[in-house]
This record gives structure tokens, sequence and C-alpha cells, in this order.
């Protein structure tokens, strides 16, 4: 075979060869030692650059740089309003903190607000890998994030109060609904808790849309869910006034009885005729 | 909410890696992308909707980091190893050996042209594909590839470079370069 160009070796670190480029750069390989160095520093500077540089896909977005863009300040509690009402204006507000990220104390998380469109479209464009493991529990759409999978049955027929358990990107999770309400809009809202096997607990509100999808309008990590002894802290000891200010910005009047709960689940979510 | 702003939040995680890629440190490169994004808000009408406003954003964080740099060589900063040192957890001199390694790396490709530095942002970091990158730069895919294949030349003499560092920091010879 003809000299190989510096170019097609890197294609093929790359894998971006086609099927008989690609036969034919390896039969050139395996006579040419000169040619495979040149291929090991293409996969260096390739993929061993990707890893090298992955830190900050790994780590939260700063809520520093998000304010920045936003708009809105952080930290000060005067602000805190203003933070909420940015947060309204897109009708969502998110914070998904993927498992390996370090859970983050309630006053900056409170500050942090992240949107839906943020947190897993993010992950879709810098790590493929990671987002379809986070997929199995959420996929994004149109810019929403929508439960999917055990997290999605989970919010369709456990009881608020019933742990489920779930099988998350990283392992296991439990998920326990708290309470279930109406919005102004008719629709059905249920917030939730998710303790994940590394001891994180999120806070979230899921709302079904129209086509009765479950969407994740608030995920928040409100710090650990163990104590030191290693056992759970129980249940309903975790607030977050990001999930609280969205439930009081879209319930209408009462939370559901236990009753009304169980009937939706039955009817499969079906609002009764009125 | 406007649609320009959506689109930066979605952007921050990229261009955190590419401005980590620029600067080998974290903070420095949040710094960076804080900088970029108010730039770019201030010269949001410059943007021509349609355009990407990746490669867009890129070039102001280049362009913002090719001034620090200037600045910094006419101050002379010096980088704190011991900032480095006092970090919790395992092996300090790990750390330190493999943040050297990375600001080595990361100041070899500050030193790659603005044309080849943006494509290793764009493939070698970001994953994109010779395809997208060349739609992305409207560049030809040829052009693309060659540019790309010697800037990578250039940079694994860096990351070779690199790779002695550790040796030699883990023998117990201390690196010049950093030392305050």
């Amino acid at each position: 075979m003809s000299e190989v160009s510096d170019e097609t070796l890197m294609a093929y670190a790359d894998g971006e060869l086609g099927a008989t480029e690609l036969q034919q750069v390896e039969a050139y390989l395996q006579e040419h030692p000169k040619a495979e160095e040149r291929v090991r520093m293409f996969v260096r500077t390739g993929v061993g650059l990707r890893q090298m540089f992955d830190r900050p896909s790994r780590e939260p977005v700063p809520a520093r740089l998000l304010a920045t863009v936003l708009g809105a300040t952080t930290g000060s509690a005067g602000r805190r309003r203003d933070n909420i009402e940015v947060a309204g204006r897109i009708t969502s507000v998110f914070e998904w903190i993927l498992p390996a990220w370090k859970p983050i104390r309630l006053g900056i998380a409170f500050s942090a607000v992240f949107m839906v469109g943020a947190g897993l479209g993010w992950y879709w464009q810098v790590n493929r890998v990671q987002w379809d493991a986070t997929a199995r529990l959420a996929e994004m759409l149109d810019g929403r994030v929508l439960a999917q999978g055990d997290l999605s049955r989970a919010l369709d027929t456990a009881p608020s109060g019933t742990p489920v358990r779930l099988v998350g990107s990283t392992g296991p999770a439990v998920l326990r609904p708290v309470l279930t309400f109406q919005t102004q809009d008719g629709n059905y809202c249920r917030q939730y808790e998710m303790d994940t096997v590394d001891a994180l607990r999120f806070l979230g509100l899921a709302c079904r849309d129209v086509f009765g999808r479950w969407r994740l309008e608030v995920h928040t990590a409100n710090g650990m869910a163990s104590s030191s002894t290693g056992k759970m802290a129980p249940a309903g000891a975790a607030t977050s006034p990001v999930v609280d200010a969205a439930v009081e910005r879209s319930i209408k009047g009462d939370v559901l009885g236990r009753e009304e709960e169980a009937a939706l689940i039955k009817k499969q979510w079906r609002a009764p005729r009125q | 909410m406007d649609d320009f702003r959506l689109r930066m939040i979605e952007l921050l995680p990229r261009l955190r890696r590419f401005a980590f890629s620029l600067t080998g440190d974290l903070d420095r490169a949040d710094d960076l992308v804080q900088e970029t994004c108010v730039r770019a808000l201030s010269n949001a009408q410059q943007w021509q909707v349609g355009t990407r406003l990746d490669s867009w954003m890129y070039r102001i964080a280049q362009n913002l980091w090719f001034d620090r740099l200037r600045a910094n060589k006419v101050r002379g900063e010096v980088i704190d190893i011991d900032a480095y040192k006092n970090l919790a957890g395992s092996d300090g001199r790990e750390i330190v050996d493999s943040r050297l390694t990375l600001e080595l790396v990361s100041e070899k490709i500050s030193e790659l042209s603005p044309d080849q530095q943006i494509l290793i942002g764009l493939i070698c970091i970001d994953g994109l594909s010779y395809k997208e990158a060349a739609e992305t730069l409207a560049l030809p895919i040829g052009t693309v590839m060659s540019r790309l294949a010697r800037a990578r030349s250039s940079l694994s003499h860096a990351m070779r470079a690199g790779d002695g560092l550790e040796t030699k920091a883990s023998t117990g010879k201390r690196n010049e370069r950093s030392l305050r």
C-alpha cells in the first residue's frame, strides 16, 4: 500500500474512517511501526486530551457563571426573591446535580438557579456517555426534562410517603413521593425526595404534561441524606426553598388527600369529570 | 429569558472545558468564562442570529485569554505551588504533578494559532466530528484535518514533556518553573 497521510492516521485514531479505509490503514500499520507511533500520538492528543480536560464536565457549572448570564446576583439574602423571579419567568427551575458532583450546601444551592435545558442538555452535548446512563431516569426533549423508565413509573404509581427503589445511572436510588397537588392549569404535580446510593438527597417537583409525561420542573440537591452514623435521615426532614417556591407558584387550593391521590393513581391520572 | 441567554447557558459547560484547556486551571477557566459571558452579553448585537454561537463565544474567550497572557508577560505572573500543596486529600505531590502537566499542555495550547486552537477545542476537547467542526467554522473538511493534524503534532511534544516532568518530580527534583 502506498504512503498513508498524517491526516488519515489521525482520522483512524479519532474513529473517523469508513470500513474500507479502516482496513487499508490497519494493513498499513502492521508493516509500518513508525506510522503506529503516529497513531499513538494522535490518540494521546485526541481522547487523551479530552480526558485531561474533562474535569469541568464532572462538576456543576458554578452559580456565579449562571448568575452572570441570567443577569442575577448571587449570595445576598435580599436578592433571593429576584432569583425566584428569574426562575419563574423561565417557568422552570432545575438543579440537576449528577451523582458525581459534590453536594451543594443549601445557601449556595438556593442562589444557584439552574434551568431546564441546562442540566441534562449540557451533558448531552458534553458527554454523551454520561447522558446515556442518565437517560435511564430522565430524558431531554424540546428543552424539557422528562422522567423516564423507573422514575416515570414510580411517579405514576407510588402513593405519597411510599419509598420506591429505582436503578439510577450510578447505582440504586430511592424515590419517595412527598405530596400531590393540582395546578392552576388543571395538571397534577408531585413533590418528591430522592436518595442516591452515594448518600445524596435530591428534592424535586415533577408535573404531568398534557401527553401524560412527568416533566421535572425542579430537581435540586439538598446535601447529605445520611447522618454520620450512615443511617438515612427521616423522611420529610429536608426542605428546599426552590422546591417550595415552585409549589407555591403553581398550586391550586390544597394538597390532595390520600383517597383523592389513590383514585388518581388508579385512573392513571385522568382527572375526574367536573 | 431571551433565547440568546438560554443558548449561552447551554453552552457554558463546553465553554468551561475550552477555557480550562487554555488556562490549565479551573478557577482561572471560570474567570475567563465569566469575562467571556460579560463580553458576549454586552456585544450581543454583534452576533448574527442563525450563525454559530459556540464559535463566536470561543473566539471571544480566545481573545480575552490572549490579552491576559500578554498582560501577564509584562507583569510576570508567578504560580503559587504552595496553594497546590495544601490541597486536602491523597498525595499532594501527585496533584501538583498532574496540575503542572495540565498547565504545561494548556500553555502549549495557548501558543497555537487561534485557528488551530479552536479546532483542538471543538474536536479534541468537545468531541465534535470533523464534519461538525467544518460546518461550525464554515471551513472545508480538508482544511480542518490538515490544520488539526499540524496542531496535534506540536501539542504532542508538550504532552511528552509533561510525562517527563512527572517522572522528574516524583524522583524528588523540584520544578523551577513554579517555585515562588
